[in-house]
């Protein structure tokens, strides 16, 4: 199990002018720090898929980033199997996959030397890297585009490649950051179908998203995040009753529109 | 894992061509193109400004006056011709200041009408001389010193023998101490003397030109894509992604410094055997290939210090724009203590040894005199590492600042 416990972090204003943009409506705003994340727990097992929503700007990446270990935490713990990472970050980073927000790969490589070069950096020799990237290509179907170089894709293939870099050294846990944004439609089914064969495969993956349909087809459970706090955890029947709502749409939008009231 | 980010980093900026053309291509072809361009045009100029026949007009002379004579017997001087002035002698000074700022004459001799040619005179006159020296390379003023200089030494020595002197004693009168100037400095060391602040001068700003364009886009340039975050989730230390980039940066520094060296070589033979130009075949006589191979071995701790400082700035810069702003400034670092170790008088010795930049190129200036202290260049080449060794480990460090990082 992947857990984040009491998870604190915050940032350094760069200036007061900065403080006052943002103190006239965020409560986050204290003096010359922004309080990104407020005791932030959550927990993700393997072979389940947890999503965490949120408005834009609501602390979902940081989280996620917290998560990755591309941010350190202020306080709290990050638990990999009851065992806290912080004394081998390198173990705990061999054990998850990240995909953030950018695709995160190189523009003046193909897309196959992308994926050989993140295989030497998580330790892969050569024949294992080998065989496991051309899994990979066959399994998000990118026979056609992945010896071109990386500028020339659509959005789509940009997407697949970094989904495959993010997974390609079996992790038992992948965090996604909104892995379907900007794609069209194949593309965004492509992704889908591959987080469900990941789950299949018992792996567990934590990711972000505004697109509901998604989660009422992957996800055994959600984290509604609002001004760094976690507003709800549970699965969608029980947000449902929670908010005594027909529909996700509602039950999320209440969840949402209470932590700004 | 350096190797794996190594060759990454490199073949990256192999499909570069920004980086290509700052790393081989300017260094190779384009800088010594306009330097050779710009020493054949001054050259040649020079020669026809030399060469160049000079029309000259001059006023208050007595028919008699043998600079008259003189004058007209020099090859290139050709007198102003009276009738395409109308009446020459009704112009007006201003009129002969105007015909030579129009470019029309050369230069005007204007003379004292007291002047007298006898031997017994005792009077000094003053002439004077109008031209037009707006180029800077005006050849008449030259010319005309020269021609007073003898027409003066002549007119000196008939005097003095009207006035009874021995030709014998002439030479002792007017020249009573002659001083015979011998150089001694072998031609190695004049030459190395003159060239050496120069060859570091060159060579260390491309060292700074090969080294910022891949040290900003391997940071700062990461930051911006967002390949950074990749690279500091996955499995590997900081120090191992530094030193990959770091090794990125240093080659392309190295390899567009020794690019200056061989296109320096290349261009100097084919000046030397092509074109003949005289000086260059005296520096290729005269400065050996294992002079510029130590003088690019010294080179080696500045490459490592330059391309340390440029990867520290860039990774601290947000994006490609303000590392390319933070990076200006660093100019005034490599080229202040460049232009020191040019200045007159100042050597190689134990303080200069400890004081970055200078003491590499005051080392360059010594090997390529031929009078290299081992002990030294040593200390230089110490000193150098070790400052890069610093530089170095504060990058590392800044490499694991998440204030750093996302800015």
């Amino acid at each position: 199990m992947l857990e984040l416990d009491n998870i604190n972090k915050r940032f350094r204003l760069k200036d007061a002018k900065q403080s006052n943009q943002l103190c006239a409506d965020d409560p986050r705003v204290s003096g010359r720090f922004f309080y990104a994340l407020k005791n932030v727990s959550i927990n993700c097992k393997a072979a389940e898929v947890v999503a965490l929503l949120g408005a834009n700007g609501a602390g979902k990446t940081t989280l996620l980033r917290v998560l990755s270990t591309a941010l350190a935490a202020d306080s709290g713990q990050i638990k990999l199997n009851g065992q806290e990472i912080k004394q081998n970050k390198l173990k705990y980073r061999k054990s998850i996959g990240f995909l953030s927000g950018t695709t995160g790969l190189y523009a003046r490589l193909s897309g196959y030397e992308n994926l050989q070069y993140f295989s030497n950096l998580y330790g892969l020799d050569k024949a294992q890297g080998k065989v496991r990237i051309d899994t990979l290509i066959k399994k998000l179907n990118m026979q056609d585009f992945i010896h071109r170089r990386f500028d020339d894709y659509s959005t789509g293939m940009k997407q697949k490649v970094a989904i495959a870099r993010a997974v390609l050294h079996n992790p038992d846990f992948v965090i996604l950051d909104e892995p379907t944004t900007g794609l069209d439609i194949r593309a965004r089914e492509v992704i889908l179908n591959f987080i469900e064969t990941l789950k299949n495969e018992g792996v567990g993956v934590i990711f972000s998203t505004h697109d509901l349909a998604e989660v009422e087809r992957l996800c055994q459970r959600i984290y509604i995040v609002e001004q760094g706090q976690v507003r709800f955890s549970g699965d969608i029947q029980q947000l449902m009753q929670h908010s005594q709502s027909d529909s996700l749409f509602d039950a999320v939008l209440q969840h949402m529109e209470v932590a700004h009231d | 894992m350096i190797k794996a980010v190594y060759q990454k980093e490199m073949l990256e900026l192999i499909r570069d061509k920004k980086t290509l053309v700052f790393m081989i291509l300017l260094p190779l072809l384009i800088f010594p193109a306009i330097f050779g361009a710009l020493a054949v045009f001054a050259a040649k100029t020079v020669k026809a400004e030399q060469e160049k026949t000079l029309t000259y007009f001059v006023s208050g002379a007595e028919a008699d006056n043998p600079i008259l004579e003189k004058l007209a017997a020099q090859n290139n001087l050709q007198a102003y011709q009276a009738e395409s002035l109308g009446n020459a002698t009704q112009l007006q000074d201003a009129d002969i200041k105007k015909l030579i700022q129009d470019g029309k004459l050369d230069f005007w001799l204007q003379i004292n009408d007291h002047f007298s040619v006898n031997a017994q005179s005792t009077q000094q006159n003053t002439w004077y001389l109008y031209f037009n020296n707006a180029s800077g390379i005006n050849s008449a003023s030259y010319r005309i010193d020269h021609l007073i200089r003898e027409f003066n030494q002549s007119l000196t020595q008939s005097k003095l023998i009207s006035f009874g002197v021995d030709k014998n004693q002439i030479d002792g009168i007017l020249q009573p101490v002659v001083l015979q100037k011998q150089d001694i400095a072998p031609e190695k060391e004049s030459l190395g003397s003159k060239l050496g602040g120069l060859v570091a001068y060159i060579l260390l700003p491309l060292c700074l030109l090969g080294a910022i364009y891949p040290a900003i886009d391997l940071a700062a340039g990461e930051k911006e894509r967002g390949t950074l975050e990749s690279l500091m989730i996955a499995p590997v230390k900081r120090i191992d992604l530094v030193l990959g980039k770091f090794f990125t940066i240093f080659t392309a520094s190295f390899i567009a410094a020794l690019s200056a060296i061989v296109s320096l070589a290349l261009w100097s033979f084919i000046f030397a055997q092509g074109l003949a130009v005289e000086i260059i075949v005296k520096i290729v006589g005269t400065l050996g290939v294992s002079d510029l191979m130590l003088a690019l071995f010294m080179m080696l701790p500045v490459v490592l210090l330059v391309s340390a400082m440029v990867l520290c700035i860039s990774i601290y810069a947000k994006n490609f724009k303000e590392a390319q702003n933070f990076m200006a400034p660093l100019s005034f670092f490599i080229f202040v203590p460049l232009i020191v170790a040019m200045l007159p008088g100042i050597d190689l010795n134990w303080q200069w040894a400890l004081v970055p930049i200078s003491n590499v190129a005051l080392s360059i200036k010594d090997i390529l005199k031929g009078q290299a202290d081992g002990f030294l260049l040593s200390i230089v080449w110490g000193s150098q590492f070790l400052l890069a060794c610093i530089m170095l480990s504060f990058c590392v460090y800044w490499f694991s600042q998440e204030k750093v990082l996302f800015r």
